[in-house]
């Protein structure tokens, strides 16, 4: 009875193998940046940039790009898809990118697909472009092989040191969760090079406001705990401090009633000094810095917060935080109050090292 | 021809003695002076023996009785007897047969057997750096007094068999009484007793022929050749098999992971050897799933290739006219031949074979464009892996089970490693060595087991015996409980 079933199975394997998808490697074109530019209400054009690999040993692959206009994700994939020599797949998509223009209209009609597809994986990044996507997709930069492997290598192995990790998955995550807003970074192309520009804010799927790209550190410390970064400040004569960040942790304490909530934002700072020209750094000095950065960052971040209150976005998810804080949270009332929360924030920070010469 | 009275010519004796003078080494004869006649092959006994001892006998005392020169000949085992099976047998293994051609037709059975054997070597399949290196030899007697020498007690049982219709294959049971179970011995002994075959070369014979699935690629009895690894299988309560002509012995009830613990895991110190043979079960696994997955992921799961690796994939493999399935297969019987050529020529060939399969026809086939070098890495790694198992046999099994798996990697993609690998596995679990579970400690869980499975706790924490193989007293030795440490570090 068992073998019978083993070979019954077997066969029905056998049988239908041909209506199994096969997607050999070589033989179809991976899709690794793909980006979208407002045309108008209801169309986009999107260019995907899928480079494309000569056969050989150690050859360079050539840049290919389709541009399309259409409606959604995949009819425009599909229009491109008229145009490839290959097979488009998007399993291998290494960055999604959005035009500033077309994120004010809103994004929930991209990035719903990216959302429903098996075939996107946990290491997409995504980031708003200032000014035409296609152009900088499709500028052949001198830095690197093809445009999408310096972008790909910009969002995944530099970006990730100054702002929190923007993948779609994140964003998706913000964007569908309960009440938090998402954000994502800006990026755009300045002469020859990519560049990161800041952080911007959405109200749902919207972009409404943006945070430039020195106070996107800051986000990231009042964000998630972290271990990388640099921080500037300047001290009461004028005098710049460069910071290493060794460890930050950040800690929301949500106190008070519904009606009359308190939120104190406790960040710890474990800092190192990496570069202090003409300042003698000695016992005195360094409590006199570390006073100073707390007073600096609590005043840029009092300010950062009014922002988000006057924007009414809540990228830090405040509002989750309180939800998880009181019982029977009202959403709708929460929503109205939230400009008017105090926020209190406290930065302690413990300078630890001031490097190996400790010139006085 | 013997001169012969009519009473004689029809006898037994006379018929079995005119069958064997058809072969030319038969030499049958009449002594000088005296009325008994002599017979025996030449070929199968000692000369020496009959010229200096039998006849010398027969010249110094002149004796008339078979009985008489029975007491006087300076050889152990004479016996008289009419029994003509028995007379024919020990005519077979070098006994000559003295008689007379009147009176009853008894026979005087003297052994004088010549015995050709090699001397104990170095063992060659599992040949340790550390440790003893003797192996056994054809010699089944030589082979018992090796282990015998390891274990010098009483208790050690030497059941002795008979198989094979022609050969007459002497075999061996050996176990330590009161330690191995009784019902074990008993499963044994009983398939040996049940074999019908006619000639049985190797233990390997037995090894199939007694084993639980004969269809199973599995061996379920381990084989060795080494009498150390014997003897310590043995103080385990596990039953080992000798046969005559045979320089392994088989042993067993055994589990899975056996095959895969090395003798020289015992030599070392516990860490270093549980880390070997944690090494040596990852090859294992990286062996047979190594290449079915890449069939699997290039041809289904681009999706799990990372950034980097997806340039040198593509590029390596845009010449390649084959699919990888293909490729694969292409690629694994090529290694496979080369083993397999390697293995039938003498050694110094071999090598020759081996370097130009290996760097000649690798080199041109990548450059060929005919293989990626991604997968020929893959290939030549799995390759090496699946030699890491101590036990030579199960090197090929598991060398062949690869291809079922890329198969079903090309059928069905991950999924269809998946299903290949659950099915391995409940083959596994449905198999038994000697009616004991084979996958045991993993199923049947035995958390005590583990202690000498995918890792090998130091000695002094073995003090019990494995559940697996049911021994009729499990305790080793007494444990002593650990003195404090009532020292301090510079006493």
């Amino acid at each position: 009875m068992k073998k019978y079933l083993f070979w019954c199975i077997f066969f029905l394997i056998l049988l239908f193998y041909n209506s199994i998808e096969t997607k050999i490697l070589e033989d179809i074109q991976h899709v690794s940046a793909i980006g979208y530019d407002y045309v108008d209400k209801h169309r986009m054009k999107g260019t995907a940039a899928a480079p494309f690999y000569p056969a050989g040993i150690n050859v360079e692959p050539l840049d290919a790009f389709f541009t399309a206009e259409g409606h959604t994700f995949l009819d425009i994939l599909q229009k491109q898809q008229l145009e490839s020599q290959r097979k488009l797949v998007t399993g291998r998509l290494q960055n999604f990118l959005i035009s500033k223009e077309l994120a004010k209209h809103g994004v929930s009609e991209l990035t719903d697909p990216l959302g429903r597809s098996t075939e996107i994986g946990r290491d997409v990044y995504m980031a708003v472009v200032d000014g035409s996507v296609e152009e900088l997709l499709t500028f052949k930069y001198t830095n690197a092989p093809t445009s999408a492997e310096y972008l790909s290598d910009f969002m995944e192995r530099n970006l990730k040191d100054i702002i929190p990790k923007p993948t779609v998955h994140v964003f998706l995550d913000q964007y569908n969760g309960f009440v938090q807003d998402p954000f994502l970074p800006i990026i755009e192309k300045k002469h020859d090079h990519i560049r990161y520009k800041g952080l911007a804010l959405f109200k749902n799927d919207r972009y409404v406001g943006e945070l430039s790209d020195k106070e996107s550190y800051l986000f990231k410390l009042l964000y998630e705990r972290t271990k990388t970064g640099t921080d500037q400040f300047s001290m009461k004569n004028k005098k710049y401090i460069a910071l290493q960040n060794i460890r930050s942790k950040v800690k929301y304490k949500v106190s008070g009633s519904q009606d009359e909530p308190r939120i104190d934002v406790h960040v710890s700072f474990l800092g190192e000094v990496k570069d202090a020209p003409s300042i003698s750094v000695g016992e005195g000095t360094l409590k006199e810095m570390e006073q100073e950065w707390s007073k600096g960052t609590t005043q840029r971040a009092e300010k950062m917060m009014k922002k988000f209150k006057e924007l009414k976005v809540d990228p830090l998810g405040i509002t989750e935080k309180a939800r998880s804080h009181f019982r029977n949270f009202d959403k709708k009332a929460w929503e109205e109050r939230y400009p008017t929360v105090p926020v209190t924030f406290h930065m302690k920070i413990r300078i630890t090292n001031t490097g190996i010469s400790n010139k006085s | 021809m013997l001169k012969t009275d009519s009473a004689f010519h029809n006898s037994e004796l006379a018929k079995l003695l005119e069958a064997c003078e058809e072969s030319a080494d038969f030499l049958s004869f009449g002594l000088q002076d005296s009325p008994f006649f002599i017979a025996y092959f030449k070929t199968l006994v000692k000369s020496e023996i009959i010229h200096h001892e039998v006849l010398a006998c027969f010249q110094a005392k002149k004796p008339s009785t078979l009985e008489e020169i029975k007491a006087i000949l300076p050889i152990e085992e004479v016996s008289i007897t009419d029994d003509m099976t028995d007379i024919q047998n020990k005519l077979m293994t070098g006994n000559l047969i003295i008689f007379k051609k009147e009176g009853n037709w008894n026979c005087l059975v003297v052994p004088v057997p010549s015995v050709e054997k090699r001397q104990v070597a170095t063992p060659e399949t599992e040949y340790t750096v550390a440790g003893p290196k003797e192996a056994f030899v054809e010699s089944l007697d030589t082979n018992l007094n090796l282990v015998r020498k390891r274990l010098p007690i009483p208790e050690l049982l030497v059941k002795e068999l008979m198989v094979g219709k022609l050969s007459k294959t002497r075999i061996a049971v050996v176990y330590v009484k009161g330690i191995a179970d009784p019902e074990n011995v008993n499963t044994v002994i009983q398939r040996i007793n049940g074999i019908e075959y006619d000639e049985i070369a190797d233990t390997s014979f037995l090894s199939q022929m007694i084993a639980d699935n004969k269809n199973s690629p599995f061996p379920q009895l381990i084989d060795t050749e080494r009498p150390d690894r014997l003897a310590a299988v043995l103080a385990e309560g596990k039953i080992g098999i000798f046969s005559e002509g045979s320089p392994t012995a088989i042993s067993g009830p055994v589990s899975l992971i056996t095959y895969f613990a090395a003798f020289e895991d015992y030599l070392s110190i516990w860490n270093v050897a549980s880390a070997f043979r944690l090494l040596r079960l990852f090859a294992v696994l990286f062996s047979i799933l190594a290449t079915s997955s890449y069939v699997a992921i290039l041809t289904y799961h681009y999706e799990m290739i990372p950034r980097d690796v997806l340039s040198l994939l593509i590029t390596s493999r845009g010449t390649i006219p084959f699919p990888p399935f293909l490729e694969a297969i292409l690629l694994e019987l090529a290694i496979e031949l080369l083993r397999e050529a390697g293995a039938r020529l003498p050694t110094k060939i071999g090598q020759t074979i081996g370097i130009v399969g290996g760097i000649v026809l690798g080199t041109a086939a990548v450059q060929a464009g005919l293989t990626s070098n991604v997968l020929l890495i893959v290939v030549a790694t799995g390759a090496l892996a699946s030699f890491t198992t101590p036990i030579y046999q199960v090197s090929s099994v598991i060398r062949l089970i690869r291809f079922p798996f890329i198969l079903f990697a090309q059928l069905l993609g991950l999924v269809g490693v998946a299903v290949c690998f659950a099915l391995l596995i409940s083959h596994l679990l449905k198999l038994t060595s000697l009616g004991r579970p084979f996958l045991e400690p993993v199923f049947p869980l035995r958390v005590e087991d583990f202690k000498d499975s995918i890792i090998r706790m130091p000695f002094n924490k073995q003090a019990l015996r494995p559940l697996q193989i049911r021994a009729q007293n499990r305790q080793r030795f007494q444990q002593e409980a650990l003195p404090k440490k009532d020292w301090d570090i510079d006493d």
